[in-house]
């Protein structure tokens, strides 16, 4: 499905990526765990069209895309949930769910595009009881869990293959938590291809057939979700230490 | 249950993005938290963010067994020693042993590749696996229980059991798979021819025999001995142990696990790769091992790979049979020439013997190679000149073809030339001045 080679990018004269190569296989979960600043972030980014690599390449579905602008990597079939939701406050759970249909009904004409936007948005609901329950109101008063399952429902109306996920935990309370990663599930199970981003280690490493650690702008470690999880650096990183305090540890006769 | 691991059956194209991406994190990992790597790239000048491609991986230096040898004993490990659950080590028969730790994961990564190895010979839950591998501190035969239990099969450790008690077991338990070295597979076999046992006694139909290098000759006398299908693997206690590669059911050369394993093979003088199919030496880069990353490790062991695909329908590279050490070649005039190479055209040519020797002399400072053959058993007759003349050109011919150097074969009588008793034999006689 995704396939990177030798990402570099940055801002300025801060080269946040230096050489980040990955891919993810259509249908699975794949998870990029490691520290704040590590470049998670820039990562997806990238992959999306938001920031443009200054070297290397990306393909998607085996065509090159590398520089692409996220609205055509979303037409594409890639899309972006970013980090913090970005919602629409003032509008209601409806009315931003449109607004994430918007190509769709500009690639079938007026008509066409509303009917097959209104089936897209009943799948959402399908996806996401929650959300048809509190269709008309404002997406500003929704609950953090309800905004994380609007920003999913938004994106999934551009009909993506591949979802990628920004921190989709940040912020929510461990049992609102539980239920975007049961959502992000769901979502694998209907058949979409997922990347994302996570903070919480151990709980997207349950759910994701692989994962990457990342580190400085650099992916140090590619395995399943459970091997990462049973790998002691990785659970001595989840637990926030360095490497360097790993070394003073380190009993080497 | 599919046989046959899909990543075994990955398409080149996936493949290849993988072993990139895993060797860029081991490097990374490498460099780290292994000084020897740090200090070994710095003094060499390269940089690993230029490790772009698989091609880029040949601007490294390479790691040999002195380097092991001299981190001894825990200079190599990537990780801290308490994430280590084990610990092998090589014979140290020639020198300081090396060292191996493994992590948790390392040696469920293994036990998944040496899985591979067994599924790949057909070996499945209702086979009872004897291990007769001696044990103690190499690799060999815990790797092999560990796989040999994932997949179901019933283990019986037989380690330093004698060759009386080996088979008693083998016999009373109606052990099915021998696992082993080839050597004690024969030792066994003549062992049973001894007693009067016919190997029909036991219900042997599986031989999964690495650790040495042994040719298709001794393993026709092994099938012969033991009625059962002899299946070679390869692995080397430095690199991981058993799993670096093996033979399926099609047996025409061993299946490198290359989502694991980047094999390279180089021509052992000038340090450069061999054009694809040509021996030299196997040069190995673990891209998983996480308690002792190896890059670029030279093996000693000579191979080549194999082009074409295989029909068992892995799509995973095949290497051939490993047919000695580096230390065996012989260099004629600045070209490269392994034994194995003359060997395989003996095979080939009917009417003599794969038993041969190689004289090499330097005359008016031309070296000149003479190999000596023995005529065959079935050979009408040694005195019909013409005959032998013929059987000659015809050799003459089938080395000028495969060795690209100028050579002079002669024959001699059957069993003129020394035979080989299990141990290793002098078949090259130097003769040029030093």
């Amino acid at each position: 499905m995704l396939r990177a080679r030798n990402l570099e990018a940055g801002y300025g004269d801060l080269k946040v990526l230096k050489g980040v190569s990955l891919h993810v296989a259509p249908g699975e979960i794949v998870a990029i765990i490691g520290a704040n600043g590590a470049g998670k972030t820039t990562l997806l980014s990238c992959l999306a069209g938001l920031v443009r690599p200054t070297s290397g390449s990306i393909s998607l579905k085996g065509g090159d895309v590398t520089g692409r602008r996220p609205e055509r990597m979303l037409s594409a079939g890639c899309s972006l949930v970013p980090e913090g939701r970005k919602l629409f406050a003032p509008m209601t759970v409806r009315e931003n769910l449109e607004l994430g249909g918007y190509a769709i009904r500009r690639r079938y004409g007026a008509r066409a595009g509303r009917k097959e936007s209104e089936a897209d948005m009943e799948k959402v609901f399908a996806l996401f009881p929650r959300l048809a329950e509190r269709e008309r109101q404002l997406a500003g008063t929704l609950s953090g869990g309800e905004q994380q399952m609007l920003a999913i429902g938004r994106s999934l109306m551009a009909r993506p293959e591949l979802v990628m996920l920004d921190e989709p935990s940040m912020g929510l309370a461990p049992l609102v938590i539980k239920s975007i990663f049961t959502a992000i599930a769901a979502l694998s199970e209907s058949g979409k291809t997922i990347l994302v981003v996570e903070q919480n280690a151990k709980a997207i490493l349950r759910i994701a057939d692989r994962g990457y650690v990342m580190e400085t702008g650099h992916l140090v470690l590619e395995g399943t979700g459970a091997e990462l999880l049973s790998n002691k650096d990785v659970q001595r990183a989840y637990l926030g230490k360095e490497y360097s305090s790993i070394d003073e540890e380190r009993e080497v006769p | 249950m599919s046989a046959i691991d899909p990543s075994e059956m990955m398409e080149r194209e996936d493949l290849e993005q993988v072993q990139v991406e895993r060797l860029q994190a081991t490097l990374r990992r490498a460099c780290q938290n292994v000084a020897f790597y740090r200090e070994l790239y710095a003094r060499s000048g390269v940089d690993i963010e230029e490790v772009r491609s698989l091609e880029d991986l040949a601007r490294l230096p390479f790691t040999t067994k002195e380097d092991l040898r001299a981190s001894y004993p825990y200079g190599m490990f990537a990780v801290p020693l308490k994430d280590i659950v084990r610990i092998h080590s090589t014979s140290g028969t020639s020198g300081k042993p090396v060292v191996v730790g493994y992590t948790a994961n390392d040696i469920s990564a293994w036990t998944g590749l040496v899985a591979r190895i067994l599924r790949a010979a057909g070996v499945t839950e209702h086979d009872l696996a004897q291990i007769s591998f001696n044990s103690n501190l190499s690799s060999a035969a815990l790797g092999l229980q560990y796989a040999a239990e994932s997949i179901g099969a019933s283990v019986i450790p037989a380690s330093g059991e004698s060759v009386a008690r080996q088979v008693t077991v083998m016999r009373d338990y109606k052990t099915t798979v021998l696992v082993g070295t080839p050597s004690y597979a024969l030792h066994i076999a003549s062992y049973l021819r001894e007693q009067r046992i016919h190997p029909d006694e036991l219900r042997l139909r599986v031989g999964l025999f690495g650790a040495e290098s042994w040719s298709e000759a001794m393993r026709e006398e092994i099938e012969r001995g033991l009625h059962l299908k002899a299946y070679d693997n390869y692995g080397l206690t430095e690199v991981i142990g058993p799993g670096i590669a093996f033979e399926c059911a099609e047996r025409d050369g061993l299946h490198v696990n290359e989502d694991h394993f980047i094999m390279e093979v180089i021509d052992p003088e000038t340090l450069k790769p061999v054009p694809r199919g040509r021996e030299g030496e196997l040069v190995f880069t673990t891209i998983t091992k996480q308690g002792i990353p190896l890059i670029r490790y030279r093996t000693g062991d000579v191979s080549a790979v194999i082009e074409g695909d295989c029909p068992c329908g892995r799509k995973l590279a095949r290497m051939r049979r490993v047919s000695g050490r580096i230390d065996d070649m012989v260099i004629v005039d600045g070209v490269n020439i392994f034994p194995s190479q003359i060997e395989e055209v003996l095979l080939k040519v009917e009417g003599i013997e794969p038993h041969y020797r190689i004289i090499l002399d330097r005359v008016d400072g031309e070296d000149s190679v003479e190999v000596q053959a023995e005529i065959s058993e079935d050979f009408p007759d040694l005195d019909e000149g013409a005959k032998v003349s013929a059987l000659r050109m015809r050799l003459q011919s089938a080395l000028d073809e495969a060795l690209g150097i100028r050579t002079r074969a002669t024959l001699v009588e059957r069993r003129a030339l020394e035979r080989s008793e299990g141990s290793k034999l002098k078949r090259v006689v130097d003769r040029r001045p030093k």
